[in-house]
């Protein structure tokens, strides 16, 4: 009876299709997310593939593969044109998170943890700057930088981005901070441990991971922002970040394609390995920006 | 820095050492309300009544609040400000403003007929990107759900992502590559199929432009909505997805009794947030075709630009920055509201 059921059941589960194909049965949505990836890098495979062409190699075949590589000939050549405006946003992008973080953590705190005149109303003002489109303040914001005199320096980019990259900060911080338990602080005040000593060793070392997603979503932010620096920096080159030079550059250097390509791709890399070490908190700091409502 | 961070030093501590002599009394309303002023220090049940005694009190938070309200008025509320008010005016940088009343709200849609092409431009495209938002996440997630490797699962969500950190600018510059008339990848794509007679300049023919640039970033996968969505997806509580394939649900029923009622709150986030990005769109459609050809892609971003650093007329331009405003709070509102009761 046993051995007969067996059988059934080995019938019905195992004999009728090979083993490949029972496993593709099951794993049947593996394979079209995997072309659904592919499609979604095919842009980037294309800059992939022609940044590694001559001019001669790209006329004759634009799209595939062409051996000989040339890499060692494009990337430097794009080397050559995006250094400096790689190395500004580096700078912006890395000071711009720097200011962020320090100002935003000690706001965060402040409404984290204490109680005083005002202080919800200050908070709901605050998050109200969330509702208002960038597209809003983009002229007038530049009539107030032209104003204070920043035009075409790099406190034009700076200071915009540290003062709105706050609100971000404060929001999340702030609801990271409040989660704290108030033991941790009490405990320290009653061994004498100053407000600031709570604050730099207790409430900071706590709050690594968010402070890492704000720290992402200020740099990936501030890297790809192509029309504040467009405007603000205007015509001089020196100062110009990826963004703005991509795009001037692009039609100075469109007769050779594969500088070109290679240019997109040094701009890419730097996200892309900031990427590799913190993916986690690059997928978090993605989805916290979905908090903007 | 360095100086706020020594007054802090010097302030929060004198006040610590200030506390600790007064410790028993505060301990008990310390322990109900934790957050309540720790910071009172000298003499704090006298300093907490009476306005001044409160203002006084709160002076020090604001000090260090300072440099984030400081920024934030200079460089976001105070531009707020300016862009309502400018819209009531005819002017330009250097020049004085003259009041005009509500005249660059009447010209918009009177005299203006680019501002009234680009409204159905973006209407176009928001359109394309609410459904490009929610729905194509939504099959996107799912699919990803259905898979059984967790092993293929995380690295699907990495693949989800590497695409969304590859610059705005160099996906936009790629795709008008790809839409180039002599070397594009799309005409040589159609000529290797058969289909040359449909091979054009994309961005170069005033009617197809922007459909060209509607539907650019093939296959208009957003990996951070996925994943969004796919979050709700892993939310849901495994036993009812259970008891429901017991009961014999098939897929699709499951997806569309369960799932979707399930991660409506996902699919409303990204719904809003497309929205919100894509009627204040403008940065694609400058680098791609700058509002050409004649015109014919111009979006109501890209045209507030042009009016105020092209034309030298900030306050039309200013004009449009508050309609823009205006339009994405009532469409966010509305659909909120509309989205909420259908839940109910």
């Amino acid at each position: 009876m046993s051995t007969v059921q067996a059988a059934g059941s080995a019938l019905v589960e195992g004999r009728r299709w090979p083993r490949i194909v029972r496993y593709w049965v099951r794993h049947w949505p593996v394979p079209v997310v995997l072309v659904l990836i592919v499609l979604m890098m095919v842009p980037m495979l294309l800059a992939l593939f022609i940044a590694a062409k001559s001019r001669a190699q790209f006329d004759f075949n634009p799209w595939g593969l062409t051996f000989p590589l040339y890499y060692h000939q494009t990337f430097p050549a794009a080397w050559r044109v995006v250094s400096q405006s790689i190395l500004n946003s580096v700078i912006v992008s890395t000071v711009s998170c720097i200011g962020v973080l320090f100002f935003g953590s000690l706001s965060a705190y402040v409404f984290a943890r204490f109680d005083f005149l005002g202080k919800d109303t200050v908070f709901v003002i605050i998050l109200s700057l969330l509702m208002i489109p960038a597209i809003l303040t983009l002229v007038p914001r530049f009539v107030v930088v032209h104003k204070l005199g920043l035009f075409q320096t790099m406190w034009a980019l700076l200071l915009p981005y540290i003062a709105a990259g706050q609100v971000m900060a404060v929001f999340l911080m702030r609801t990271f901070f409040v989660s704290i338990p108030s033991e941790y602080f009490e405990s320290a005040r009653i061994d004498g441990a100053s407000e600031f000593r709570c604050f730099w060793n207790i409430a900071l070392p706590l709050s690594k991971h968010i402070a890492g997603v704000v720290a992402i979503l200020q740099v990936l932010g501030t890297w790809n922002d192509i029309f504040w620096p467009y405007l603000t920096i205007g015509t001089k080159k020196e100062l110009f970040t990826i963004p703005v030079a991509l795009l001037i550059f692009n039609d100075q250097l469109g007769q050779q394609i594969g500088t070109q390509m290679a240019g997109y791709i040094i701009a890419s890399l730097p996200l892309v390995l900031l990427f590799a070490f913190t993916s986690r908190l690059f997928v978090e700091g993605l989805t916290a920006g979905g908090l903007k409502l | 820095m360095g100086l706020l961070k020594s007054w802090l030093v010097g302030r929060f501590g004198g006040v610590a050492a200030g506390q600790q002599a007064g410790q028993t009394e505060e301990r008990p309303s310390a322990a109900g309300q934790p957050q309540a002023g720790v910071l009172a220090g000298q003499g704090s049940h006298r300093a907490r009544h009476g306005l001044r005694g409160r203002v006084r009190h709160a002076l020090p938070y604001y000090a260090v609040l300072l440099p984030t309200l400081l920024g934030l008025l200079v460089f976001d509320y105070y531009p707020a400000f300016l862009a309502v008010y400018h819209s009531f005016f005819e002017w330009d940088i250097g020049l004085p403003a003259t009041w005009v009343g509500i005249d660059n709200f009447v010209r918009m849609f009177t005299q203006d007929r680019t501002f009234l092409r680009s409204l159905r431009n973006v209407g176009i495209i928001t359109v394309w990107i609410m459904f490009q938002a929610t729905v194509i996440p939504l099959v996107v997630a799912e699919l990803i759900f259905a898979v059984k490797s967790m092993r293929w699962k995380y690295w699907f969500r990495i693949g989800m992502i590497l695409p969304a950190i590859i610059p705005g600018i160099v996906v936009f510059l790629l795709w008008r590559f790809i839409y180039d008339g002599s070397v594009g990848l799309l005409n040589a794509f159609l000529t290797a199929i058969g289909l040359e007679s449909w091979t054009r300049v994309w961005l170069g023919d005033p009617r197809i432009a922007i459909w060209a640039l509607t539907f650019s970033g093939f296959p208009w996968v957003n990996g951070v909505n996925t994943l969004i969505t796919l979050a709700g997806l892993q939310n849901i509580n495994g036993e009812i997805l259970e008891s429901s394939e017991l009961d014999g649900a098939s897929r699709l029923q499951r997806i569309w009794r369960l799932d979707i009622p399930l991660v409506f709150g996902q699919i409303k986030l990204n719904l809003v947030r497309a929205i919100i990005a894509s009627i204040q769109i403008f940065e694609v459609v400058f680098v791609m075709t700058e509002g050409g050809p004649i015109k014919s892609t111009m979006v109501p971003g890209l045209w507030l630009y042009y009016n105020a650093f092209n034309y030298h007329r900030m306050g039309y331009a200013s004009a449009i920055g508050v309609f823009i405003f205006v339009t994405i709070l009532l469409l966010t509102l509305a659909s909120m509201r509309i989205f909420r009761e259908e839940r109910a």
